[in-house]
């Protein structure tokens, strides 16, 4: 809303995002120091062991780390404009729940009679099953969510029918696990931790497109977004087309959450988190600083939580689900205090 | 008489659902508001005041005829293209998140910009003297849920002068504020249609204050509509034709509603003696007693030239305190001012009798 979109909150706050990396791709069950990760990154040494490490896992772990924070603290953003409410994330659509229902029906399939065996014996393809069934399930909770949109002229509306759909897919996965193999529920039990590794580069590749499209579709909204401040009536009055604006938060809130939770498994709390987090930095409600401002602290999150995920030198790795949880619950408590005063 | 902005053509409002016969609300004909003047909706709950705001907004579409802004018919207009002659003050305002008072303000631009937002330096100007025009610069910093309610209808106020539209409608946007905010906002509104010629309509439920205040007022009554100025329309006795009611009496020559009592009791008169001045100087005796009188009558006691009660006010022997001397038909009674309730003590001698 001010003459200048950038300022040096959030220059400051993007350029932390370079030594975060760096320290995210050094850590792990064997220490790199920076001076090797320089030396191999620009000094052109490919052969050796930490070239592999550095190239194959943890650089490609790391990027998708900045996407994932990207994508889901601009959805959550998105929403929370939407529903006027700064509870709502990008879950409240139910799209987490339409990919859980897809990987569901893929990983516990046999259980349910559906026929292919276990993802595990699928190598390589069963990494894109999951992906694709997670999208597609995803995709058809968010096709769902758009037609009541479309029909529905109440975001209270849009809210419920958002919640009856994780209901019903939640209790769809319920029937699916009880009818299927300890194996096959463990396999999917994993995929609910959520993962931000075993991700190749052209399936970065594909996350960034949709990041990319999700968030020119919500720069876009941001002067919808601000006049949704002063309430719907104002808003038209100002002339907002509540109805275009509403399709077009929904379609971007979920090309973000859905390729994420596709891609990455579900993700809690980053997408809550991270704009209340940019709400407190800029002091204001102005869209056109908080979507930048939640992109870049929604990646510097998940770099540090992806951090923390391996920080043990044993070579375990603590679910990332858990671990945004973890921190994202007691960041929005402290926010909403300091909020409120 | 001043230049019509906006004008209908045989108006009828209404709703009208899917299958369903229309609801007619309102059959308004031809309306007209004018550049420069103040007007006043005003009309019992329920009688169609909204309706047709929103009909005239663009926001319903009228069941028959059309609405006209600056030769545009309305019906043929986008969202953008009706903010654009068309600004809204509504009563209540939940903002949700921070936003300071010129940030709100300068939303009222937001109609003029492109998709991507880019103000320009004359949008902040317009913003700051829209501020300055209800004189509320001083809190162009401050947060819009730190302020008063006064306050808050001031800046959505600037913010309808910063959109710079030729018609400002505003529905009861006095609904939340105490007496001198609602007058106030009221005089505020009169000057901008003065000023910036702008052509306000005003819907509230403030018949007393609007008498006082508005170009011209229009009374919604049954599927009607009444349009004049306020000596027009209080002359021909017209508010005590809408507004009737067995417990309130508009008095057309003081222009206040009185309270009328459900049934009549007893009757009396009242008076004081010259006396009551060696006691209190600071009593008006005439405005006190028309103040007792009235609230007697809102109770049920009516005047009558035979009366069961004559009252007197007067100072006591001991020359002590004021008191009420009562002669019912011969029986005298006296009652200390500042101690008793006139009426519930008649009434007592009353229900004896």
């Amino acid at each position: 809303m001010n003459k200048k979109y950038i300022d040096i909150k959030l220059i400051g706050l993007s350029l932390t995002i370079i030594p975060l990396f760096f320290i995210d791709i050094s850590i792990g069950s064997s220490n790199i120091s920076i001076s090797e990760i320089i030396q191999t990154l620009f000094g052109g040494e490919e052969e050796s062991s930490i070239a592999t490490i550095l190239w194959l896992i943890r650089i490609p772990k790391a990027l998708v780390a900045i996407l994932v924070g990207i994508a889901l603290s601009i959805s959550g953003l998105l929403m929370q404009a939407l529903f006027r409410n700064p509870m709502a994330g990008p879950s409240v659509l139910g799209i987490n729940s339409g990919a859980s229902l897809g990987v569901a029906l893929v990983s516990l399939s046999s259980g349910i009679g559906l026929g292919i065996n276990s993802i595990s014996y699928l190598e390589n393809f069963g990494i894109w099953l999951t992906v694709i069934a997670a999208s597609a399930g995803a995709g058809i909770v968010m096709f769902i969510i758009l037609l009541v949109a479309h029909k529905v002229n109440d975001n209270v509306a849009l809210l419920i029918v958002g919640m009856m759909l994780g209901a019903l897919t939640a209790s769809l996965v319920g029937i699916a696990q009880y009818f299927s193999h300890p194996d096959q529920l463990q396999e999917y039990i994993l995929w609910t931790f959520g993962s931000l590794g075993g991700i190749v580069y052209e399936q970065i590749t594909i996350l960034t497109l949709f990041v990319i499209l999700g968030f020119i579709i919500a720069l876009t909204l941001c002067r919808s977004m601000n006049l949704m401040l002063l309430g719907e009536q104002y808003a038209k009055s100002m002339g907002l087309s509540v109805q275009k604006y509403r399709i077009l938060s929904i379609l971007s809130a979920s090309l973000l959450a859905g390729s994420v939770t596709g891609f990455c498994g579900p993700i809690g709390f980053v997408g809550i988190a991270a704009p209340h987090i940019a709400r407190v930095v800029a002091k204001s409600s102005d869209h056109f600083k908080l979507l930048p401002l939640s992109a870049v602290i929604g990646a510097i999150g998940m770099l540090i939580c992806d951090t923390i995920s391996h920080i043990s030198d044993s070579g375990v790795v603590i679910p990332i689900n858990s671990i945004t949880s973890l921190i994202g619950a007691p960041i929005v408590i402290i926010a909403m205090l300091k909020g409120r005063k | 008489m001043n230049e019509s902005v906006l004008s209908t053509q045989n108006l009828i409002t209404g709703y009208q659902d899917k299958g369903e016969a229309p609801k007619v609300v309102g059959q308004y004909g031809e309306l007209h508001l004018r550049r420069g003047e103040f007007n006043v909706l005003i009309g019992v709950n329920g009688v169609g005041k909204s309706t047709l705001l929103k009909t005239l907004s663009g926001e319903i579409v009228p069941l028959e005829g059309q609405v006209t802004i600056n030769d545009q018919i309305l019906g043929a207009l986008n969202n953008t293209q009706r903010s654009l002659l068309i600004s809204f003050v509504f009563s209540n305002t939940s903002i949700v998140g921070k936003l300071t008072v010129f940030e709100t303000v300068l939303m009222g631009r937001y109609p003029y910009v492109n998709w991507w937002g880019k103000l320009k330096d004359s949008d902040h100007t317009i913003a700051l003297d829209a501020l300055k025009d209800v004189g509320a610069n001083h809190l162009q910093d401050r947060y819009i849920n730190t302020l008063s309610d006064g306050e808050r209808q001031k800046v959505m106020i600037a913010r309808a002068i910063a959109q710079n539209t030729d018609v400002i409608f505003l529905d009861e946007p006095s609904a939340h504020l105490d007496l001198i905010n609602r007058i106030e906002i009221f005089q505020l509104l009169k000057s901008i249609a003065r000023k910036k010629k702008k052509a306000i309509l005003l819907s509230t439920h403030e018949i007393e204050m609007s008498l006082q205040v508005a170009d011209n007022l229009w009374i919604l009554y049954d599927d009607k509509v009444k349009i004049g100025s306020p000596s027009a329309i209080v002359a021909s006795n017209f508010i005590n034709q809408t507004f009737s009611s067995p417990s309130i009496a508009f008095n057309a020559k003081s222009g206040v509603f009185n309270f009328c009592a459900p049934e009549r009791l007893f009757s009396f008169t009242i008076s004081y003696s010259d006396t009551v001045h060696q006691y209190d100087g600071t009593i008006d005796p005439v405005v006190y007693l028309e103040w007792e009188c009235k609230k007697m009558i809102s109770e049920g006691a009516f005047n009558d030239e035979n009366p069961q009660f004559e009252v007197i006010l007067t100072l006591s022997e001991d020359k002590k305190s004021l008191i009420w001397k009562v002669n019912n038909n011969g029986k005298k009674y006296t009652y200390d001012l500042y101690k008793c309730n006139l009426f519930s003590e008649l009434l007592k001698l009353y229900q004896v009798d």
